[in-house]
């Protein structure tokens, strides 16, 4: 083998990218990842993890406050924003550290640079040429800023939101998505002045409006100023805050935070000469994550399908499998759960209640309060619920949506359930431990055919 | 090391054990005959792919699902460490068809012994592997789900695949009788009409029934008739009679409809093709089949290309192969890839008839006897050798003036057999 051939080259190592190097490494194929970057990509370094690590922060932060009736009286809490901060670089840089040792351990090379591909199909990184017998794109997305506004100093992306380098008194967080939710749930629980604005006419638009509703009412009761139907314009940013309008408000505040969405990172590819074609602006691909072009997979936020790592890691296993010629199953893009970490989490799979009616559904609902199951109570989580959107005929369970100080760990129940095409009949005849929240799951199941036992 | 019952052809579901061609406890070598199974398209000869002690597990006459093992071949003293030898490996090497004449023949058994191997993973101790969605959706439509392939990991079958087979095929019934007690082939019961005596059918009998009534239930047929002079054709044959060397094989009447059918098959694709699913399915390949009697029951032996053969060719290949029907030693390969078929009873005297389409066909030829009748030529009555054909259409892929015009290709090529030769 040549020195600079490979059987599969990975573009980008985010969690797509280097799931896919994983699996192509582990059926014998000769890999390596091209990153421009760090390991572990965007997810690892700049958004999800380091997002999770100040999320629990905010918990622990308010916990400690907060407990004197469960009899654990702290004085003097207080935030170390430079602790904070040296941890969540801690907590990515030992990631990366990790995945790095994953790529050693499978004899995966690490290619350091930024890639395109060449008209025939093989990778280019700075003037060399690497000849791939497969390619797998995975180069993932980059946020995206709203109309007449552009990133700066104080409009910040996401990861400006994570990383700042002092706490801020008051921001304003654009878009109420899940992104926008977390930034504006750890906020509020660190003590910022929170105004969260959504031009939807509700917060988190893709979830369940039962859900919606609860944690709505926990965002206004944690002091977060909720606007929604509402678009940001005029926007002026000044050296020391940011001006703008909202409805018929306007306001000041130190960050103005756009979560807007994601759009794919393809610029430099050089898709067109390759013959990878896009379908509504990202990579079109067939049931393996092909292009146009066969000897081209795509993976990840690049492909349609909403941008999260876990859906892209399960395409890079369906794409690296492929590649390597092996029998593999393709990602069911109807089941990627929907996680939130705010406060309440959330998370659903497959459809809301009114998508599935839109469908044609014959609808029924079963719903679970939290509060009905004893661990409800012990764990101070009685406010959330789990849903189950059901349809009549068979019981084919069409979308679960969760609210819950645990809801991105329960949903993993839920999403198994529907890939093994469990209906409420099966969900309610199986056994959950006891005194936990997961109780609640079961009850919802029964609650479709009208016989939650706790209800 | 298990033997078990191995996948021979497309539609094999379960095989019979026919004969025993070594006893229980016998020493067996590699090569040796073992078995032989009856299919439902053929009887085969097994032979050993291993050395070692052969106990018998299934009786003779016994029917078992492909996948299932019928004997063991290992050492006497190893016996009882058998149950932990995986299926995968006994399937693909315990055993290997024999009289094997056909160099296509391998690449397909073992093909089928791969099938086999995944069949047997989904349905390990008879478990059919489906989600309950797919159960009760089959359960609803009436589904067997013993039918039904499965495309989720290791076959198992979800609820996409139910639904998919609802629309392709009405509910059927189970697939064959599940088991036959050895001996208890027919029995006789006091009736009002008199002596009942039932008989079972043989795995191909069950097969040709279920074929023929899918094909009349789901295919709308429509038959043209038409009458075809053949006077030519039999001046034609008997020079072919006299150039005949000795033990040469004189091109029969059947082999000139087989000729004048594949050549006007070449310019009308849609009598070669196949209704699947919502769409038409062209074949680049004419491959002509004649049902042949035997053995009470219907074959229909494949000739390849048969519009590139001569009809030399053609005579000597149709009769090798309706031989090895009558001896029972045709292999799938050759009763496989047929695009269009042609069934005759002239022989018996039949003057004309309308034949059951072979599904996955557009249509079938059904040909009559050729017999000296008055004919009206230029207005004057004279003797002519008649010959009556009925050609069944498949309505979803061939419509009445596509049909017409291919019957009438097939009859001025018979007419004119100058072309045939």
């Amino acid at each position: 083998m040549a020195e600079n051939s490979f059987d599969v080259i990975v573009i980008g190592g985010g969690p797509g990218g280097y799931v896919a190097a994983i699996r192509a490494a582990q059926l014998g194929k000769t890999t390596a990842v091209v990153e421009k970057d760090k390991a572990g990509g965007r997810c690892l370094n700049y958004a999800c993890i380091p997002a999770k690590t100040m999320l629990h922060t905010a918990e622990v932060f308010v916990e400690a406050k907060e407990s004197e009736h469960l009899g654990v009286k702290v004085t003097g809490a207080e935030l170390d924003w430079d602790a904070l901060g040296k941890r969540r670089t801690e907590v990515s840089s030992g990631l990366e550290g990790g995945v790095a040792g994953l790529f050693k351990k499978n004899k995966i090379e690490f290619i350091e640079g930024e890639a395109s591909l060449t008209d025939d199909g093989n990778v280019k990184v700075g003037d060399t040429t690497y000849e791939a017998g497969k390619v797998i794109v995975a180069t993932g997305s980059v946020a995206q800023a709203i109309p007449g506004v552009e990133f700066g100093d104080r409009v910040l992306d996401t990861w400006g939101a994570w990383s700042l380098p002092e706490q801020p008194k008051s921001i304003a967080v654009v878009g109420a998505g899940a992104s926008g939710a977390e930034i504006a749930s750890a906020y509020i629980r660190f003590g910022t002045e929170v105004k969260l604005i959504e031009m939807l006419d509700q917060i988190l638009p893709a979830e369940d409006k039962d859900v919606v509703r609860v944690v709505e009412r926990t965002f206004k009761k944690q002091g977060i100023e909720v606007s929604t139907g509402t678009a940001v314009e005029n926007v002026e940013a000044g050296k020391n805050s940011v001006k703008f309008t909202y409805g018929d408000n306007s306001a000041e505040v130190d960050y103005l935070m756009i979560a807007g969405g994601r759009v794919p990172d393809v610029e430099v590819l050089n898709l067109d000469g390759a013959g990878v074609k896009l379908e509504d602006k990202r990579i079109g691909i067939d049931e393996f994550q092909r292009t146009s072009n066969e000897k081209i997979y795509a993976i990840g936020d690049i492909t349609r399908g909403p941008a999260l790592a876990h859906k892209a890691m399960e395409e890079g296993i369906v794409a690296a499998e492929h590649a390597a010629g092996k029998d593999t199953h393709p990602v069911n893009i109807d089941l990627v759960p929907g996680p939130t970490f705010c406060h309440p989490q959330v998370a659903s799979v497959g459809l809301t209640e009114a998508q599935a009616k839109e469908a044609g559904h014959d609808v029924k609902v079963g719903k679970f309060k939290l509060g009905g199951v004893g661990a409800g109570s012990v764990y101070e989580d009685r406010d959330g619920m789990v849903k189950l959107v059901v349809d009549k005929k068979y019981g084919e369970i069409v979308g679960a949506h969760i609210v819950g100080n645990r809801a991105c760990d329960m949903i993993a129940e839920l999403v198994a359930t529907m890939a093994l095409e469990g209906g409420n009949q099966e969900l309610s005849f199986i056994m959950h431990p006891h005194p936990t929240i997961s109780e609640a799951v079961l009850e919802s199941a029964r609650a479709v055919d009208g016989w939650a036992t706790h209800a | 090391m298990d033997i078990v019952m191995p996948r021979l052809t497309d539609s094999m579901e379960e095989g019979t054990i026919l004969a025993w061609l070594k006893q229980d406890g016998d020493s067996v070598a590699v090569g040796d005959e073992l078995v032989e199974i009856e299919t439902d398209k053929a009887s085969m000869v097994y032979e050993s792919d291993s050395e070692g002690v052969l106990k018998i597990l299934v009786a003779e006459d016994e029917t078992r699902p492909i996948g299932e093992t019928i004997a063991t071949v290992g050492d006497a003293s190893m016996e009882g460490t058998v149950e932990g030898s995986s299926p995968e490996e006994s399937s693909n090497g315990a055993s290997r068809p024999l009289r094997d004449d056909d160099s296509g023949r391998d690449a397909l058994a073992d093909t089928h012994s791969d099938l086999a191997v995944d069949e047997l993973a989904a349905d390990r101790d008879h478990r059919i592997m489906a989600s309950p969605l797919a159960k009760r959706v089959a359960e609803d439509k009436g589904i067997d789900l013993g039918s039904v392939a499965g495309s989720g990991p290791n076959g198992r079958i979800v609820k996409a695949d139910v639904t998919e087979a609802a629309t392709k095929s009405r509910p059927r019934s189970a697939p064959v009788a599940e088991t036959r007690a050895p001996g208890t082939g027919s029995k006789s019961t006091e009736a009002k009409k008199g002596g009942v005596e039932t008989v079972e059918l043989t795995r191909l009998q069950q097969l040709i029934s279920r074929r023929m009534s899918e094909s009349k239930a789901t295919a709308p047929h429509f038959y043209l008739r038409t009458e075809i002079d053949m006077s030519r054709a039999v001046e034609v044959r008997t020079a072919f009679k006299e150039a005949a060397e000795e033990g040469e094989a004189v091109p029969s009447f059947n082999d000139m409809v087989v000729k004048a059918t594949a050549l006007a098959l070449r310019n009308h694709p849609r009598a070669n093709g196949n209704y699947r699913n919502g769409q038409v399915e062209l074949f680049s390949r004419i491959n002509v089949g004649f049902a042949v009697a035997a053995n009470d029951s219907l074959v229909v032996p494949t000739i390849g290309d048969a519009d590139h053969k001569d009809l030399r060719e053609i005579a000597s290949e149709s009769r090798r192969l309706a031989e090895r029907v009558r001896s029972g030693e045709i292999t799938p390969p050759e009763l496989a890839g047929g695009t269009f078929s042609i069934s005759n009873l002239g022989m018996f005297g039949v003057r004309g008839f309308d034949a059951v389409i072979n599904p996955g066909q557009a249509g079938i030829l059904a040909v009559g006897e050729i017999a000296e009748r008055p004919a009206v030529r230029d207005g004057k009555i004279v003797s002519a050798h008649l010959m009556e054909v009925s050609l069944s259409c498949d309505h979803r892929i061939l419509y009445g003036a596509d049909g017409a015009e291919f019957l009438a290709e097939i009859k001025s090529n018979l007419e004119e057999p100058g072309l045939l030769a």
